[in-house]
């Protein structure tokens, strides 16, 4: 087995009835980087994690983790994850029930407090320690769930949804923690919030229907350098397009389904001085308004015209 | 079945813990507690030493045999004897409530999402079985002692005299109850609440013995046979107080319990989760 992958699947098929989860899937997942895991609803992220968790088994096909099967003893305390639907104990506090989890991982007792209240402490939960599950937001649950999978030091971090649910402000917060841990373990972040992706992962794998769509850098699935995506205020006419590409720096436009407002400008490598300021003074000039304006395509952008 | 014996040991601590704090042990508790407080404020108003008479012969042969009767209530104090005889009777309703939920409410909660990464599923599944056991093993030694200090202070029983039968009793008990406890382990596996896995153990277990008193007016051996199914077989060896009777208990418990416990692993150790 190749030591430099976190996770091997093989020909891994997840069925229900008739029904493909996860369908012949083939990945290799590198050890020691963020990996995005994306697709439509129904694309299978959540089954793939469950396999590789050990929480479904397999219909045909093998997972490997970390050299081992997803139930070896070996993975145990290896691995950690945020599962998406997984709720806590009724009746006992948060600080009880991960101490608890962290006795289960390997921790003594007092060391296990002491895990729990880092981990508490990491996800702006301190406070609420003494708390109980139903006595808390959604918000806070998840961000519960959170510090559970940033326990002690797993070697690879499954989050499911990690951002989902929470406010502006904590998202932050979560995907600075993810960004400290980043050199110290294996990480798959599955999420529809695509700029968390973006910010986060170096690789993408895109399922679509149980299948795998792509597997690569997610620089060579959005150009990050010659181009510019622009939100603008109204949806571009043809009239202005024509304008637009009229510029001796326009390679190409691309704009987004009507009603989107989104229009990205593809311009030659060898002008890149100033260009920014160049396009900004094109969209002055046909007085077009814009309200985001970010250098490279966005990965919001590839899927949606992906997966219409 | 792979075991780490550490990891085994937090899994049962954990579980006594939470099932003295949860909603389902609090509740087993209480109705525990309820009932046996009623039952012993009736012992002191019962002439007990009326079951000892010739006169309660008659009534006593019809519900046991002669050697079980004797066994009961004239070789030991016959009020003691009628709380082991109640005990006995009920304890299938409170272990198969007690031990209701024991991957039953992980299974439907996706605890064990929080678990699975920690923990082998030969781990929990064991540990929740023992957490279960002992539960209902606390329980009746608890009930039992209480019962015996009851007997000694309303019954005119002498403590020497109940000491060393509650021993036996308690063992008794705890020989009876382990069956009952891996039935719902089966149960629990199945499904995805506690009180689904509850209604489940109890409505089988009530189904079953309406078959076997139905079937016993056309056959005695095919009602024999059904009975078998259920894990109380052994009652009668246990109220004879026979050393020879308690190992066949043992015996035959034990293949009991092996039985439920491997078919609810089977289940559990295949299920998705």
């Amino acid at each position: 087995m190749n030591s430099g992958f976190a996770i091997t699947t093989r020909q891994l098929s997840k069925q229900y009835g008739a029904q493909f989860a996860v369908q012949n899937l083939d990945v290799e997942i590198k050890k020691n980087i963020t990996t995005g895991l994306i697709g439509p609803n129904g694309a299978g992220k959540t089954t793939l994690m469950s396999l590789i968790c050990g929480f479904i088994k397999p219909s045909d096909g093998t997972v490997n983790v970390l050299g081992q099967e997803p139930n070896a003893v070996d993975l145990k305390s290896r691995v950690s994850i945020l599962p998406q639907d997984a709720h806590f104990l009724k009746s006992l506090s948060v600080k009880v029930q991960l101490t608890m989890l962290a006795e289960l991982q390997g921790f003594a007792k007092q060391a296990a407090r002491k895990e729990a209240l880092r981990v508490l402490d990491l996800v702006d939960l301190i406070e609420a320690q003494n708390k109980l599950p139903e006595q808390m937001s959604h918000g806070m649950l998840k961000r519960c769930a959170i510090a559970q999978a940033l326990m002690g030091e797993p070697e690879l971090i499954l989050l499911d949804e990690p951002t989902a649910g929470l406010d502006p402000s904590t998202t932050d917060n979560i995907k600075a923690v993810i960004k400290n841990l980043q050199n110290k373990a294996t990480i798959i972040i599955s999420s529809h919030n695509l700029s968390v992706i973006e910010d986060l992962c170096h690789e993408v794998v895109i399922l679509d229907k149980g299948r795998l769509h792509a597997h690569r850098e997610i620089d060579q699935i959005v150009v990050k350098q010659q181009a510019l995506t622009i939100k603008l205020t109204d949806h571009p006419t043809a009239e202005q397009l024509v304008h637009l590409k009229a510029a001796d720096w326009v390679k190409d436009i691309k704009v987004g389904k009507p009603g989107s407002c989104v229009m990205v400008v593809y311009y030659d490598p060898q002008q890149t001085d100033g260009i920014e300021i160049s396009l900004l003074q094109v969209l002055k000039d046909m007085n077009m308004g814009y309200r985001e304006f970010t250098k490279g395509e966005r990965l919001q952008e590839y899927m949606t015209d992906n997966f219409k | 079945m792979t075991l780490r014996i550490g990891t085994l040991k937090k899994i049962v601590s954990h579980d006594l813990y939470y099932a003295l704090r949860s909603a389902r042990g609090v509740l087993f508790l209480v109705f525990f507690a309820v009932f046996w407080l009623w039952i012993f404020t009736k012992f002191g108003h019962v002439d007990t030493g009326w079951l000892k008479s010739p006169d309660s012969s008659f009534i006593l042969a019809w519900l046991f045999d002669a050697k079980t009767a004797q066994s009961l209530f004239t070789d030991r104090h016959p009020g003691f004897s009628l709380y082991y005889l109640i005990a006995i009777n009920t304890a299938p309703f409170f272990v198969l409530f007690a031990a209701s939920d024991q991957t039953a409410n992980d299974i439907g909660g996706q605890y064990l999402r929080f678990l699975l990464p920690r923990c082998l599923r030969s781990e929990i599944y064991l540990g929740r079985f023992i957490g279960a056991v002992l539960l209902v093993w606390m329980a009746y030694a608890v009930v039992t002692l209480l019962a015996m200090l009851w007997v000694v202070a309303l019954n005119d029983a002498k403590l020497t005299e109940v000491f060393f039968d509650a021993l036996w009793m308690i063992v008794c008990l705890a020989v009876y109850a382990v069956p009952f406890v891996a039935m719902m382990s089966l149960c629990s596996a199945l499904v995805g609440s506690a009180a689904l896995s509850a209604l489940l153990g109890i409505g089988f277990y009530f189904i079953v013995t309406i078959i076997v008193s139905v079937m016993g007016f056309q056959s005695d051996l095919l009602a024999d046979v059904i009975a078998y199914i259920l894990p109380n077989t052994m009652k009668s060896e246990l109220l004879l107080f026979e050393f020879g009777a308690l190992i066949k208990a043992v015996g035959v418990n034990v293949i009991y319990m092996a039985v439920y416990f491997y078919l609810g692993w089977l289940i559990f150790s295949r299920r998705d989760i």
